[in-house]
Order: structure tokens, then C-alpha cells, then sequence
């Protein structure tokens, strides 16, 4: 069943006084339980379409259903109960909030919808312990490692249990071992809790693991699973050596 | 766990430096308009003080028209000293003591020089329950029973005349009906009284002994009154208006005496420009605290959105950000200021001359509701108004923009 379904979205922005079209009317269904990659080089539009898709943009035109209600037209505060109920994030930059621990980063998204704290705390320590944070519940960001605050990162996109988790460059600012066991971690998730992933990056390894790879050109989508897999998969043999 | 009130302290507690000097630019406003509004306050009760518990009373009884002529120090308009007029005004509520006088002018003379003087006859006794402050300025006795013919010069005037207490002199005068007489007096004390004219020209004499010189006995030209607080005169003077009729008329001090009403008003006016002065001061720096918190915390407003945050909570979260600096600042602005006056309150205030006067006050700061809660009020509003512009701008943010920025 489709989770997202976009057809013919065409967005544009200016940048100064140039007309920059970013999506030249992007068609793309991804089904639940995905776990896709969106690739292309800077400036293809992939980082457009992810914030579209995460509802933190909005296209000029085209038709966005999201788990079968279009959303495209919605104002702020709607699309911001969409990103809170349906939607998770994980940052490049990890994206934590510096004043709070890791418990409280990984609430926040339900605290500020108003969850019933009891329950919320159960569940935020049994993320906590699937993505190996137990030891560093009280620990505020700047005490963690990188891969730490990625953990911290992708439990509070999961505690609000959503339908889809988006991740802008997950691994980037990793070093590869700590990238493995992130992406092994997704995975795992993935699997276990049927979460649909979606990911913009560049790295091969990421690509490996993805059952899916659609590739973005010039605001053009091209939906490369095969190809794009395997090509991902040289790659990363070629870096190995 | 958090809540948003405590996320905004720790948002504020994160930068720790500029929290500081923020919070101290706030507790500086409240201090200094604590602190200067306390003695402006304290120094206008003085000035009142002096005029109501030390020279005029709180309000004066004359017949009729008096006031119109009162230059002259008109004998013409007396009333009897004891009787219906007096026991009508003590009847009516709010009123605690009665003083009659008797105030003509005269002759002052010394044996080789004279000058004119304003002398005002007092039963010492009654003068004093209406004037407990009289002699607050006095050098040597006061008027007194004991001392029949014992008079009071002012300070310039004993020493133009080249008197000293237990010296002597003659006061003259002429009666209601143009009759001159002459009586010896004694001078017991001078009286500084802070104004240059009444300083050359005041002389206080015993109400039997004018009586006596002015032929004018158990007759008097002024009741002073004293009332229950000050905050009762307006409503005092109405009563006796009430109950004496029209052939009299009822003037309180602000009326007597307009310059010190004026000055006193004058000083809180000027007072509270220079209080708002150092709240928009500190404001300001709150503005800039805020503005740049949003700065800052771009990327991080950018998240909370992400995650879901609406626009109207992150205005609160910025707003009690404003709130909590306003608390801290104004809390701590409080308790070092109060504790500063109520020291110096409590070790009698401290020596001052109040404008225009050579009198030495005791100026004791004070911190009335009408000074304290407009204080608290402008600073910890303004405080939170002046989070409103940056809340505004960190909730009108575009969660792409703000996600982008480093």
C-alpha cells in the first residue's frame, strides 16, 4: 500500500532575482515498510523533495497524499501536526537540543504534543535501549559522541511512533564504523517496526542496504531500483579496495 | 522531564555571561527607580511633612474672604476664640487637634533699630498637638505658657536685629480700630525655617500676650486643624465646610502652600521620566538578549518544528524566555534595593536640604504601592514585551531556512 504518493510536483524559488526550479514535476510512490534512497548530485533537488515529502515545504503544483490524505495544501500548523504524528527526522547535524538530556531529547516531540508522560516515559526508555542509549539517559549532548547524538537522533524520530522516517544525510558526519552500525541500526528498525525509511545521501553503504534507489537529476526523477543498487553496491567495493 | 516553562529557564541559563549582564541591566532599572523614586518620595513627605506637621497644619479655618486680604494680616475678620466655631470643626470626623491663632503685623524694635514682622499669636499646648514638628528647626525654648511674654523669632530676623535668647526687644501693633500699643518681649528661640522670607519676618508669641498688645481678648483670625492621616484632608475640609456654612472658608496645605504642592509634583514627574528612561535602557537590552537567542538558536527553532512544534508555541517558549529574564531581573532588582532603603530607613534616612530651603531634612526613603507596583509592573510587562518582536521573528521562521542555517 502507498505511504507517499507524489505526482507532478514542480516546485521553484527565487534566489535573488534568478527563478531557480528545483522539482520539474516529480511523480514517486514510495509503499510502506520502503526503505529507499534518494540520490543525486548537489543541487539535483533531492533535499527539495525530502522537505516537501517531510512537509516542511510545500510544491507550487502537484498532488502530495500522504498515507491516502493529500497534504499539499495544508497551512503551518497543520503540516506541523502532520511532521508530529506521521513524520520523524533524523539530521545531518543530529539537530539535538543542547539544554536537554537524552531522555528529554527524545520526548521532546511528544511533550509538546501534550502525551501522557507515564506512558511516554515507558516507551522512551525501551527506544532508548533498542537504539543502546540506556547508559547515557541523563547525559546532555555535548557529552556524546557523534554516533551517540545520531542514536539520540533516530529514537526521538521513532518515539512518536510515525508511518515515516526521513533522514537528510544520516551518515555524513560520521566516521564509517559508527556509519555501519547506524545503518545497520535503521535496518533493524526498519524491520522490526515496519517503518518506512527514506534517505537522501552519498553513501555507498546506505545505497547497499537499500532495497530501493531512485535517483534525482535536474529536479527529474528516475526510479532506478536495480541499476541503481548495483552501481551502489561497485561503489563500495571500489572504496573498500 | 521538562515542561516549556523550565525549557525557557534553561534556554536562558545556557548562555550564562549574557543572561547576567541582561538580568543585571533589568535589576539596575528596578534599583535605580526604586532607589531614586524612594527618596524623591522621601523627600517630598519631608517637604509635606514640614508644611503640614511644622508650619501650616493640615488645613486652616478662616472668616470669609480672609484669604483675599491675607497680606494685610486682617484683624477685622476674627471669631471668638472659644465656642460654637471651634467645637463644630473638632465634631467633625477625621479631625484630631484644633489650634486657635491670632496673626497680625507689627514692629519689631530693639532699642536702636525696628523692621516689620508677621507674628502669629499660639496657645503653645494646642499648637503643639496640631504642629508636632514646629520645632524641629527651633535653637533655644520654644513659646511657652511658663513663659508669658517669651517669643520665637525667625533666624534672619533675631540676627538682622542682633537678638540672642534672654534678650530683649518691644513689639508693636496697632488694634482693629487703629490704636497703637507696644509690649516688651523675650526672646527665647529662632526658628529656621528653610524659607528666606519667613526666616526675616516670622515671629511666634504667646496667644494671650498678642491678645493683650492687639486688645483683642478670647479672639483669634485662624484655627489651624490637624486631621487623622494626610490621605483624609480633602475629605476633612469638606466637613468643616459643611458644618461651619459660608461664612467661612476651609483652605488645606496644597492650597496655602501651592509652590511645595508644585514642587513635589514637579520632582515625581521629573522622577518618573528618568525611571522610564532606565526601564527602556533595560529593555532594550532585553530586545538584544532576545534577538540574539533567535540568532542563534536558528538551526534549533528549525528543528522544533520539524519535529512538530507549532508556531504559536515557540512564541510562548521565546515569551516566557522574556519572562523568566524579567523575573530573575526584577527579583533581584527588588531585594538589593529594598534592603538598601530599609537600611537607610531604618537608621533615620539621611540629612538633606529639600529645594529653595536652608532647613536640613531628614529625608527617609520610602517605597509606597503607587512606587512599587508600577515599578514591578513596567518592568516585568515591558521585560516581556520587549520578548515579543524576537518571538515573533523566531516563530515567523521558515523551517527550511532555519534547518539550513549553521
Amino acid at each position: 500500500m502507498a505511504l507517499v504518493q507524489l505526482k507532478g510536483i514542480k516546485k521553484s524559488y527565487q534566489l535573488g532575482k534568478t527563478e531557480v526550479v528545483a522539482l520539474k514535476g516529480v511523480d514517486l510512490t514510495i509503499e510502506k515498510g520502503e526503505f529507499t534512497v534518494v540520490m543525486g548530485p548537489s543541487g539535483s533537488g533531492k533535499t527539495t523533495l525530502l522537505n516537501i515529502i517531510g512537509c516542511l515545504d510545500r510544491a507550487n503544483s502537484g498532488s502530495y497524499k500522504l498515507d491516502g490524505e493529500e497534504i499539499g495544501h495544508r497551512d503551518f500548523n497543520d503540516l506541523a501536526e502532520v511532521r508530529n504524528r506521521k513524520i520523524g527526522f533524523i539530521f545531518q547535524n543530529f539537530n539535538l537540543i543542547p539544554v536537554l538530556d537524552v531522555v528529554e531529547n527524545i520526548e521532546f516531540p511528544c511533550v509538546i504534543r501534550g502525551e501522557d508522560r507515564k506512558a511516554l516515559r515507558a516507551r522512551t526508555l525501551k527506544i532508548a535501549a533498542e537504539v543502546g542509549l540506556t547508559p547515557y539517559l541523563k547525559q546532555k549532548p555535548d557529552e556524546l559522541s557523534g554516533g551517540q547524538r545520531q542514536r539520540v537522533a533516530i529514537a526521538r524520530a521513532l518515539v512518536t511512533e510515525p508511518q515515516l522516517v526521513l533522514a537528510d544525510e544520516p551518515t555524513a558526519n560520521l566516521d564509517s564504523t559508527t556509519a555501519d552500525q547506524i545503518i545497520d541500526l535503521m535496518l533493524k528498525l526498519n524491520s522490526e517496526h515496519g517503518v518506512t525509511f527514506l534517505f537522501s545521501t552519498h553513501d555507498p553503504r546506505v545505497m547497499e542496504h537499500a532495497r530501493r534507489v531512485v535517483r534525482i537529476h535536474d529536479g527529474v526523477m528516475e526510479d532506478g531500483t536495480e541499476a541503481a543498487a548495483l552501481e551502489a553496491s561497485r561503489l563500495h567495493a571500489a572504496m573498500a579496495h | 522531564m521538562f515542561t516549556l516553562i523550565g525549557l525557557a529557564f534553561r534556554n536562558v541559563l545556557r548562555n550564562k555571561g549574557r543572561a547576567g549582564f541582561t538580568v543585571g541591566a533589568i535589576a539596575f532599572g528596578v534599583m535605580m527607580t526604586l532607589m531614586l523614586g524612594s527618596f524623591v518620595i522621601g523627600l517630598g513627605n519631608a517637604m509635606i511633612d514640614d508644611v503640614v506637621n511644622g508650619k501650616v497644619g493640615a488645613l486652616q479655618v478662616h472668616r470669609k474672604g480672609y484669604d483675599d486680604v491675607r497680606e494685610n494680616q486682617p484683624l477685622d475678620l476674627d471669631f471668638a476664640q472659644t465656642g460654637e466655631v471651634i467645637e463644630k470643626v473638632k465634631r467633625v470626623p477625621g479631625v484630631t487637634a484644633v489650634s486657635p491663632r491670632l496673626v497680625f503685623s507689627g514692629l519689631a524694635a530693639n532699642g536702636s533699630q525696628s523692621t516689620m514682622v508677621i507674628a502669629t499669636g499660639i496657645d503653645a499646648t494646642l499648637e503643639n498637638k496640631v504642629l508636632p514638628d514646629a520645632n524641629a528647626f527651633l535653637t533655644g525654648k520654644a513659646v511657652d505658657a511658663s513663659a508669658a511674654n517669651g517669643v520665637v523669632f525667625g533666624m534672619d530676623l533675631a540676627a538682622a536685629m542682633a537678638l540672642t535668647a534672654g534678650s530683649g526687644g518691644t513689639l508693636q501693633a496697632a488694634s482693629k480700630n487703629g490704636q497703637q500699643n507696644a509690649l516688651d518681649f523675650e526672646l527665647r528661640g529662632t526658628l529656621n525655617s528653610g524659607n528666606a522670607f519667613e526666616s526675616k519676618r516670622t515671629v511666634l508669641v504667646p496667644l494671650k500676650w498678642a491678645q493683650e498688645l492687639l486688645g483683642m481678648d478670647g479672639r483669634i483670625t485662624e484655627l489651624a486643624v490637624a486631621t487623622r492621616d494626610r490621605e483624609s484632608i480633602d475629605e476633612v475640609a469638606s466637613g468643616i465646610r459643611a458644618a461651619l456654612g459660608p461664612d467661612y472658608e476651609v483652605q488645606t496645605w496644597k492650597q496655602l502652600r501651592p509652590n511645595v504642592d508644585d514642587v513635589v509634583n514637579f520632582q515625581r514627574m521629573v522622577l518618573t521620566a528618568i525611571c522610564l528612561v532606565f526601564l527602556v535602557i533595560a529593555i532594550i537590552g532585553v530586545v538584544n538578549t532576545m534577538l540574539m537567542a533567535v540568532l542563534e538558536r536558528t538551526r534549533e527553532i528549525g528543528t522544533m518544528m520539524a519535529v512538530g512544534m507549532r508556531r504559536g508555541k515557540i512564541t510562548v517558549l521565546f515569551l516566557l524566555e522574556a519572562a523568566a529574564l524579567a523575573l530573575i531581573g526584577v527579583a533581584s532588582g527588588l531585594a538589593v534595593s529594598l534592603a538598601v532603603i530599609f537600611a537607610i530607613a531604618d537608621k533615620g534616612g539621611v540629612p538633606a536640604a529639600a529645594p529653595g530651603s536652608t532647613a536640613i531634612y531628614h529625608i527617609v526613603p520610602a517605597v509606597p504601592f503607587y512606587l512599587l507596583a508600577p515599578t514591578i509592573l513596567l518592568a516585568g510587562f515591558g521585560t516581556i514585551l520587549a520578548g515579543v518582536y524576537p518571538s515573533w521573528r523566531a516563530a515567523r521562521l521558515n523551517p527550511v531556512d532555519a534547518l539550513r542555517s549553521t
